[in-house]
């Protein structure tokens, strides 16, 4: 199984001659060089804590404590964050009470 | 719509569910490809696609946009889905499954997700006293018919667990969203690829049991 860095890349494409064939060719692409996107602890972290800062305008660890405890008023709004971290070891650090 | 070329895709859904069923680690790339087929026939915009990522816990692997669970989806109507799925490799009495920890299904009109419209989720662990399998309407309705300081928008309505291919159907048939191919095509497909989730699926009662 192969893997990608996370630097964004994409499939150079040149002149798609539709918007299928875009797609197909994206596609292809994807699934032939980059079927993982793997992330290290420190990326899933920094992708965590932004996210958090936009949206309820609290740190990662803190979001992650605070849901972990059952103590987030709407969780849904960063359902795709508790997704991601679901990445993490479960005995990573951030996951600790304070 | 040829005949052959649906016998093909449906082909294809069985061979990719049965891929996944299996157990075995490329179950993961099965259901990353099923879920992008499924989409990219029916409502997903020709520049997203689904990929998949890996972190710091084993046998675990998220499903999101092209750069990972927090990129929603593009759609054809130009609204995007937030698509995001946990999916974990265990042991079991019969072999290794993959199974479905966590999805959340968003469809939001802004690619941020402040205008969010619905969303179903499923938490097969839920930490807050809401249904493990549940639906949220970012709607309005009149004063008074909810306790004071508490919007629709935060009501978690139980649900049975909700197929991917049923938000994709409500897309489709209810909001309007246009589909990249006949319902002659992708009405037999989702309802190849649903049929198979049905017999699998974990269900969930509606709320925390102590």
């Amino acid at each position: 199984m192969s893997t990608r860095s996370t630097a964004p890349m994409y499939p150079q494409i040149h002149t798609p001659k539709s918007s299928r064939d875009l797609s197909r060719a994206m596609y292809t692409w994807c699934v032939d060089r980059c079927p993982i996107l793997k992330l290290s602890r420190d990326e899933i972290l920094s992708r965590i804590d932004c996210a958090a800062q936009q949206r309820l305008r609290m740190s990662g660890p803190e979001l992650l404590r605070a849901y972990k405890a059952g103590r987030l008023v709407d969780s849904g709004s960063v359902a795709d964050v508790i997704v991601l971290a679901n990445l993490l070891a479960e005995d990573d650090p951030v996951f600790a009470s304070r | 719509m040829p005949l052959a070329e649906l016998d093909a895709l449906l082909g294809r859904v069985r061979d990719l569910s049965a891929a996944f069923l299996s157990g075995d680690s490329d179950g993961f790339d099965a259901f990353r490809e099923l879920t992008d087929l499924l989409l990219r026939r029916t409502i997903l915009h020709p520049s997203g696609g689904v990929t998949q990522a890996s972190g710091q816990r084993p046998e675990t692997r998220v499903l999101g946009g092209w750069a990972g669970p927090l990129d929603p989806l593009p759609l054809t109507d130009g609204r995007f889905l937030r698509l995001s799925l946990t999916l974990f490799r265990e042991p079991t009495d019969q072999g290794f499954r993959i199974k479905v920890a966590d999805s959340a299904y968003q469809y939001q009109a802004d690619r941020e997700g402040d205008e969010w419209i619905f969303r179903y989720d499923f938490l097969r662990n839920p930490r807050a006293p809401h249904p493990a399998s549940h639906l949220q309407i970012n709607g309005v309705i009149p004063d008074g018919w909810l306790p004071a300081d508490t919007p629709l928008s935060r009501i978690h309505f139980p649900t049975e667990r909700i197929s991917f291919e049923a938000v994709i159907r409500l897309l489709i048939e209810e909001f309007g969203v246009t589909a990249n191919e006949p319902p002659g095509l992708w009405r037999p497909l989702l309802a190849e690829s649903e049929g198979l989730f049905m017999g699998i699926r974990h269900r969930s009662i509606s709320g925390p049991s102590s």
